[in-house]
């Protein structure tokens, strides 16, 4: 665990440096009072004295402790879940919500391996309509159409 | 106060609202049983379908799901091993040993009928508290309620599971995040990068959907949580004379310590499981039968849990400050449906603050009509491969993402999310802190700078208002108190340093 503190520190002692930077760009302190940069700006500072401290105690620690469970594993399998999701993310407005989950829940339970692929694909057609017909129809929650607007 | 009560029982005695109750404690606990979907992202999936519905009705649902899941996540505990929700950690430890030794039946049956008493005393104990804590929260102006957010925060932080340093950053990255978007006061832009997407702010759904739905999805199945073995011989629900003569007292101290442990900033359901557990091992005679199925050390936690979650209404319907994850999320459905949580809220709204109530009370009793009748089902639902489920939970997340604004943007966000919830629980930084100091970051700017322009830029003002002198003085000290064992800690060091 000290290695990935000395890491996660250094990556947030970053941002809240970040943070205080775009904060000055705001206005901190105004004559009518704290500006709209005051509160990221405190939020900044005090995150960039934790983390450094933390980045310290890290540092200078001399147990290890703890390391196994903190690098990720499974790499591939995560990598291709978040691909699929970046790519039912840019696509759902093109192809609209039946085809986009159609074709990424079709992805998912291919990687499970828990069924054969017709089982795979029939799951997958009846989950992207039945979710349809449940939030959109039912629900009334608006979900995009996309290619499939010709059925209206 | 009768007269309340019989507009809270005509309020939830509509049959929509009836329906909903049930409908949400049913959600609450199958999200309850199947690990991997806690309440607050169910919530959080469910919280667009509700803007339609009349606030009263929304707000029910909601707070079903939430007590329905500390039913269900005892199910889970006892049968499987596994925690269907945080605050049923503790019931694996006796219960299972109890399911175990063929005694699944009443473990089961004390965790619903304790629950069911707990729930019961809560909701009591919500009715006495809240009328006279709203009045009080009345002389509250900006400085008592920085005072008071900046006590909850170092109380959600205190109370942190594991680094308090790291609940402090990850607390103070969700103040960040609620940064984001057009200033109120001044309308200035903040760190919207000319993103139109932005200019409202980052949406609470998503980041909520991302840290605690996906992120616990990418986790699980890095974990590999899809071999599991069910008890599925489950007789005799009911407990026998002498189990009640053993569970009597625990349930009734669960239910009070659950209680007001819900209360405080960042205590909710999972504190008081724990600290029942705990105190019921100190008191028992035996305390070595603790952890070899005593069913004390069921009855206890699963009372605690559920009287925390009656707890946890208090500081949220009185003082419009919510303590735990969930309460943010009421907290968020409140708000869209323009009911203002705080202490006008029992005044202005009798019928959401007294519907929701009545409609805990009439909860918990269908809960107890539901549950034991309902778990065969229930155990079928375990024997769902992992595989299966998790597509369907992502599922959930992104509709639940996308519906709340309908912009594909906010997919994106529920995925980023989804990343940093699954490396900060890899790194051990708390998620929970994040969330609240996201949703308590907004009133906490407000409160300050007004706070500031009402005392020409002096800080003096938070100090010579004695309520909110008060809340700063224990925050400091709660802060002092965590850090003197590691100057000791530090001195001690110093000395063997210095003797060598």
């Amino acid at each position: 665990m000290r290695e990935i503190n000395i890491y996660t520190s250094f990556f947030i002692m970053i941002i809240a440096l970040a943070i205080c930077i775009g904060s000055l760009k705001l206005s901190i302190y105004t004559p009518r009072g704290p500006g709209p940069g005051f509160m990221s700006f405190g939020t900044g500072g005090i995150l960039f004295l934790l983390s450094f401290h933390l980045f310290l105690k890290s540092l200078f620690s001399r147990t290890e402790g703890g390391a196994k469970d903190a690098y990720p594993k499974n790499i591939k399998t995560t990598s291709l879940i978040l691909s699929a999701l970046m790519f039912y993310a840019l696509f759902l407005e093109k192809l609209g919500f039946i085809l986009d989950s159609f074709l990424v829940f079709s992805f998912l339970f291919a990687i499970s391996r828990t069924m054969k692929w017709y089982a795979s694909i029939a799951c997958s057609l009846s989950l992207a309509l039945g979710s349809y017909v449940l939030f959109s129809v039912f629900l009334g929650i608006g979900l995009p159409r996309g290619m499939l607007n010709f059925f209206r | 106060m009768w007269e309340s009560i019989l507009l809270g029982f005509s309020v939830v005695l509509q049959p929509i609202n009836l329906l909903l109750c049930f409908v949400g404690v049913l959600i609450g606990t199958l999200i309850g049983v199947l690990p991997g979907l806690g309440p607050g992202a169910t919530i959080a999936l469910l919280f667009p379908v509700t803007l339609g519905m009349a606030p009263t009705s929304a707000i029910i649902l909601l707070a079903g799901i939430f007590y329905g899941a500390q039913y269900g996540g005892s199910t889970t505990s006892i049968l499987v091993n596994i925690p269907g929700e945080a605050a049923s950690v503790v019931t694996c430890l006796d219960g299972h040993r109890m399911a175990l030794q063929g005694r699944a039946g009443p473990a089961l049956g004390i965790a619903a009928l304790g629950s069911f008493v707990a729930g019961t005393v809560s909701v009591v104990g919500l009715m006495v508290l809240a009328v006279p804590l709203s009045s009080f929260a009345l002389r509250f102006g900006p400085p008592e309620y920085f005072g008071l957010l900046t006590l909850g925060m170092t109380l959600v932080v205190y109370l942190a599971q594991k680094s308090v340093q790291k609940a402090l950053i990850s607390a103070l990255l969700g103040i960040f995040i609620s940064q984001v978007g057009i200033d109120q006061i001044s309308s200035a832009q903040r760190f919207t990068f000319g993103l139109g997407e932005l200019f409202d702010g980052i949406s609470m759904v998503p980041l909520v959907m991302g840290l605690f739905g996906l992120g616990e999805v990418l986790l699980s199945l890095e974990r590999g949580i899809s071999k599991i073995s069910v008890i599925t011989h489950v007789k005799n629900l009911l407990p026998n004379l002498q189990d009640w003569k053993d569970s009597t007292w625990p349930v009734i101290r669960g239910s009070v310590l659950g209680f007001f442990l819900g209360v405080l900033p960042g205590g909710g359901p999972t504190l008081s499981s724990f600290a029942s557990y705990g105190l019921e091992k100190r008191l028992s005679k035996r305390p070595e039968r603790f952890g070899n199925g005593a069913i004390e050390g069921v009855a206890g936690p699963e009372a605690a849990n559920n009287s925390a979650t009656g707890g946890s209404f208090v500081p949220l319907l009185t003082l419009g400050v919510p303590t735990n994850v969930v309460m943010a999320l009421l907290f968020s459905a409140l708000m869209v449906h323009g009911v203002q949580p705080g202490p006008l809220l029992i005044k202005q709204y009798p019928d959401v603050f007294w519907g929701l109530i009545i409609s805990m009370y009439l909860g918990n009793a269908i809960l107890l009509v539901l549950n034991l009748p309902l778990i065969t089902i229930w155990i079928k639902l375990l024997k769902i491969p992992y595989g299966i489920l998790f597509p369907l939970i992502i599922m959930f997340t992104l509709i639940g993402a996308y519906s709340e604004r309908g912009l594909a943007f906010d997919v994106f966000v529920m995925i980023v999310f989804g990343v940093v919830g699954y490396l900060m629980r890899k790194c051990e930084y708390e998620p929970a802190p994040l969330v609240l100091g996201f949703v308590l970051g907004d009133i906490l700017e407000e409160s300050l700078r007004r706070s500031l322009i009402m005392s020409d830029g002096s800080v003096f003002i938070f100090f010579e208002r004695p309520i909110s002198a008060a809340f700063l003085i224990f925050a400091m000290l709660l802060l002092i108190s965590n850090s003197i064992p590691l100057l000791k800690e530090r001195l001690k060091t110093l000395e063997k340093v210095e003797i060598i």
